[in-house]
């Protein structure tokens, strides 16, 4: 019925969060690349041989940009450790109390290597929401939503949507721009260009808005009154939990207040939710059951994430950068857990176009 | 089906309402055709049949519009989801889905329809609006005859008895806007649906109206179309010439005048039109044998295209055949895969923005693209000021284009003629050799359209050489000199206006049509042969 595979977008996003779980603030390049190599193959197979138009190919164009900044950086400002001096560049003598700052200075093969691990493990976390983005594009989360938070979630894809489309009306103002012979680089530029972007987008949320109105969005069963009602029943449960997690998180006196605050308000919020569920007409047109194969989906992600966390525990400094201590080097388990994971990303049926 | 009572509308902060109360009833399974110039309330007036004016805009209603029974005064718009279908005048803008299966059944979707009656009703709406093989297609991948046709078919979603369409086929190539119209017609007649349509290009759709409501100078008439046309302002030209010549009763469709034509044809036997410029200067802008490719596919094929001076050339073509990327390539905003770009002897490409509006202007689809000022009058001095002119230069162009605008006005608030003339002034304030259009009548009312071919036509005289984009074969037919067709990123052909061949039925002229002769292009024509014969 969908496009799509039969798997849950939902299983998909498990998928993908497992991955960010295991890989956070791994900057082992090997690990790294190993995991890129996994995520690329499963999206190759799930993406018809379009993968450069894909949300996952543009994350690693933006990761690797990514890691370019971090080198740059690094060398301009980086901490100087020491090593194979590679080229010296200038040092801007800095007053005493700035120990521990350096601007410019000598740069070194560490130096560079060890901006390129972090800045690899960055551009895999990034690399993990692309794929995520491929495999279930968000907007198809939307019809797994309890239908009264179903409005919020559109409001986002929505927003989420016209990020494109924003783009495309810059390069319009900037084609105008260069037809009106005026500047279209710099502050100017990009002064004459925002404003009028931002018009546009405004002008089109209305328009959308006034289509969504007439095709019967937000149409309820229940009376103005009880929806209102709804709504002051939802804005307490928030304000409960809001004030019971603060309460927790500032770790006062209050312990156990703050924890019935937070118990009271999510049921509050939960019982909002429940009853605007009810009182929406709504219906959903695709049809994406949780099956089999998407828990399978699902709990290998997850299975990845927790395999890689308890590698890190078992070898301390596996996971971090090798720079300065040899060779960066994989344990079995490393290696079982990215194997999950390719295994559960391959094992989802191809997706019929 | 549908009752206006009384109705007039007032919006916040207008000094006049927006017409004078007025009363009559569309009847039900029947196509009404709402007419008008631009801002005379046409819109308004097709936004109260949902209350969409004014629940979602704002502004007084008084006296009350009842469809099918329920009051705007009682109903908001999505109570009205079940009952009215609304398709706005550019569909992409009000998509919310993702894919065309999805975008369809959205209405249902909101109105609780079990998932079954979804799914059968969205099969059913595929085939009707020939949609069959699309319905699994990403909605930005399609084509602006494919994205009205699904907008229709998510308006009709959920069965409503009542369409409301916003100008359906503005954006359409004639063969789009046809079958669109096909459609249409076929809703009324094989569903009873009652279509209420508003529509620039009469002579698209008149034929298929069973009434006429004209929206003019704040008063709202309501007739047969014979009837409305014979004294509307805004005419197809079979219809001016019918009236011109006094022909009963007065035909609305070329098929209807065509009794006529042979009694035409003979008075007009010895005459010929006042030829058309054909230049015979070297050309301004030269493309050679130019290829553009995007990715995999080619937006153009090995064109060969010469401009010449004192010469309007129209480019026609379906939606998508290559006709923007010929005037982006014209202006330095595309770059050829292949082949050369000359204009004035330079690559546009190669040229700085400044060096750039001294030798061509393009005036986009969108003129408030080019506009970015708080007013009229400030526009006009910041283009001097960007162009290094004298000032006042601007706004002595705008004044030969349109005098009777005040400086003070936001360019937002003129009419689409206007401003298309206040980008028009901006442009031409640089005096380039060369001139480029993207579709200058989508949106502009008749009156608007002969005025720009008048403009466009002193231009030409003046030594401009002009090359426009457009779908409006009968404005065509009145201002070029030339027509190049393409199709599929392929040049087919290049005539002077006069001696193209007819047998291309969807770029010809109703004239043309009606007399079988490439020689004849507008009624006007015809009509000073004819007053000119003793």
């Amino acid at each position: 019925m969908t496009n799509r595979s039969s798997i849950h977008p939902g299983a998909w996003w498990l998928f993908g969060a497992g991955a960010v779980v295991g890989l956070t603030g791994v900057a082992n390049p090997l690990v790294d690349l190993l995991a890129l190599t996994v995520l690329f193959v499963v999206v190759l197979r799930h993406s018809h041989g379009a993968v450069a138009r894909t949300p996952f190919a543009t994350s690693l164009k933006i990761g690797a940009i990514l890691i370019v900044v971090r080198a740059v950086f690094s060398v301009l400002f980086g901490a100087r450790t020491g090593g194979t001096v590679l080229l010296n560049l200038p040092q801007v003598p800095l007053p005493s109390f700035l120990a521990g700052v350096s601007i410019g200075g000598p740069v070194t093969t560490e130096l560079l290597l060890q901006a390129f691990c972090q800045g690899l493990a960055l551009a895999t976390v990034l690399a993990c929401f692309g794929a995520c983005s491929t495999l279930a594009p968000p907007g198809t989360l939307l019809d797994s939503l309890p239908k009264a938070v179903y409005e919020l979630g559109l409001s986002v894809a929505i927003a989420l949507a016209f990020l494109p489309e924003l783009v495309a009306s810059a390069q319009a103002l900037k084609a105008a721009r260069r037809l009106r012979g005026r500047p279209t680089k710099g502050i100017a530029g990009l002064r004459g260009t925002v404003v009028p972007v931002l018009e546009g987008a405004l002008e089109r949320s209305v328009t959308l808005a006034a289509s969504m109105d007439a095709r019967g969005f937000g149409l309820a069963t229940a009376t103005p009154r009880s929806q209102h009602l709804g709504t002051v029943v939802a804005g307490l449960g928030t304000a409960l939990l809001g004030v019971g997690i603060a309460g927790l998180l500032t770790g006062g006196s209050l312990v156990l207040w703050s924890f019935l605050s937070v118990v009271l308000g999510s049921c509050l919020l939960a019982l909002a939710i429940s009853r605007r569920s009810h009182q929406l007409r709504r219906t959903t047109f695709a049809h994406r059951p949780f099956t089999r194969r998407s828990i399978v989906v699902g709990a290998s992600g997850v299975t990845c994430g927790l395999l890689l966390l308890e590698a890190g525990r078992l070898v301390p400094g596996l996971m971090s950068s090798p720079v300065g201590r040899g060779w960066p080097t994989l344990s079995p388990l490393v290696v079982v857990a990215l194997a999950f994971l390719l295994l559960g990303g391959w094992s989802a049926p191809e997706a019929v176009e | 089906m549908i009752e206006f009572l009384d109705t007039t509308v007032r919006y916040d902060g207008a000094i006049n309402a927006v017409f004078a109360p007025t009363s009559f009833s569309l009847q039900g399974g029947a196509l009404h055709l709402v007419i008008g110039p631009t801002g005379a309330g046409k819109t308004t007036l097709l936004g109260l049949l949902n209350g969409h004016v004014p629940h979602f805009t704002g502004g007084r209603v008084d006296g009350d519009v009842r469809v099918g029974g329920r009051s705007i005064r009682d109903f908001r718009p999505r109570d009205f989801a079940d009952l009215v279908g609304v398709v706005r005048q550019n569909p992409r803008t009000g998509f919310v889905a993702d894919t065309v299966e999805h975008e369809i059944a959205y209405a249902m979707e909101n109105l609780g329809f079990s998932r079954s009656a979804m799914h059968e009703r969205v099969t059913v709406l595929l085939e009707q609006l020939e949609l069959g093989d699309l319905r699994s297609r990403k909605l930005q991948t399609l084509s602006g005859g494919q994205a009205q046709r699904v907008a229709i078919a998510a308006a009709l979603s959920a069965a409503p008895s009542v369409l409301v369409l916003d100008e359906p086929t503005s954006g359409l190539d004639p063969e789009a806007a046809a079958s669109v119209v096909g459609i249409l017609e076929e809703l009324v007649a094989l569903h009873g649906v009652t279509v209420v349509v508003s529509e620039h290009r009469l002579e698209r759709i008149i034929g298929s109206a069973n009434s006429l409501v004209v929206v003019d100078g704040g008063n709202i008439r309501h007739g047969t179309p014979s009837e409305a046309m014979a004294d509307a302002s805004v005419i197809p030209p079979i219809v001016e010439l019918g009236r011109a010549l006094k022909w009963s009763p007065l035909p609305l469709t070329v098929a209807t005048g065509s009794q006529h034509s042979e009694e035409l044809k003979g008075r007009l036997a010895s005459h010929h039109p006042s030829p058309r410029r054909l230049s015979t200067e070297s050309p301004i802008a030269v493309v050679d044998g130019v290829t553009v490719s995007f990715g995999a596919s080619n937006a153009l094929l090995a064109i060969d295209v010469q401009v010449r001076p004192r010469e309007v050339t129209a480019l026609v073509g379906h939606n998508g055949a290559g006709k923007s990327t010929l005037l982006g390539l014209l202006c330095g905003l595309v770059s050829p895969s292949s082949g050369g770009v000359l204009v004035g002897g330079e690559d546009p490409l190669s040229l700085d923005p400044q060096a750039l509006v001294g030798r061509v202007g393009l005036i986009p689809q969108d003129p408030g693209l080019l506009l970015y000022s708080s007013s009229v009058e400030r526009e006009l001095n910041e283009a001097d000021r960007d162009g290094g002119l004298e000032p006042g230069t601007s706004a002595a162009w705008f004044a030969q284009f349109q005098p009777e605008v005040e400086g003070s006005r936001h360019p937002r608030d003129l009419s689409e003629g206007q401003r298309l003339c206040l980008a028009l002034a901006i442009v031409m304030a640089s005096a380039p050799p060369l001139l480029l259009l993207d579709e200058p009548t989508c949106g502009l009312d008749n009156h608007a359209k002969e005025h720009l071919g008048i403009v466009l036509g002193k231009l030409a005289d003046q030594g401009t050489a002009i090359v426009l984009a457009s779908h409006d074969v009968e404005f065509i037919a009145t201002v070029s000199d030339r027509v190049i067709e393409l199709d599929n990123g392929v040049l087919v052909s290049s005539w002077p206006a006069r001696n193209r061949p007819t047998s291309r039925k969807t770029f010809t002229s109703q004239m043309q049509e009606l007399l079988g002769s490439a020689e004849w292009l507008t009624a006007k024509e015809v009509l000073d042969a004819v007053r000119g014969t003793p």
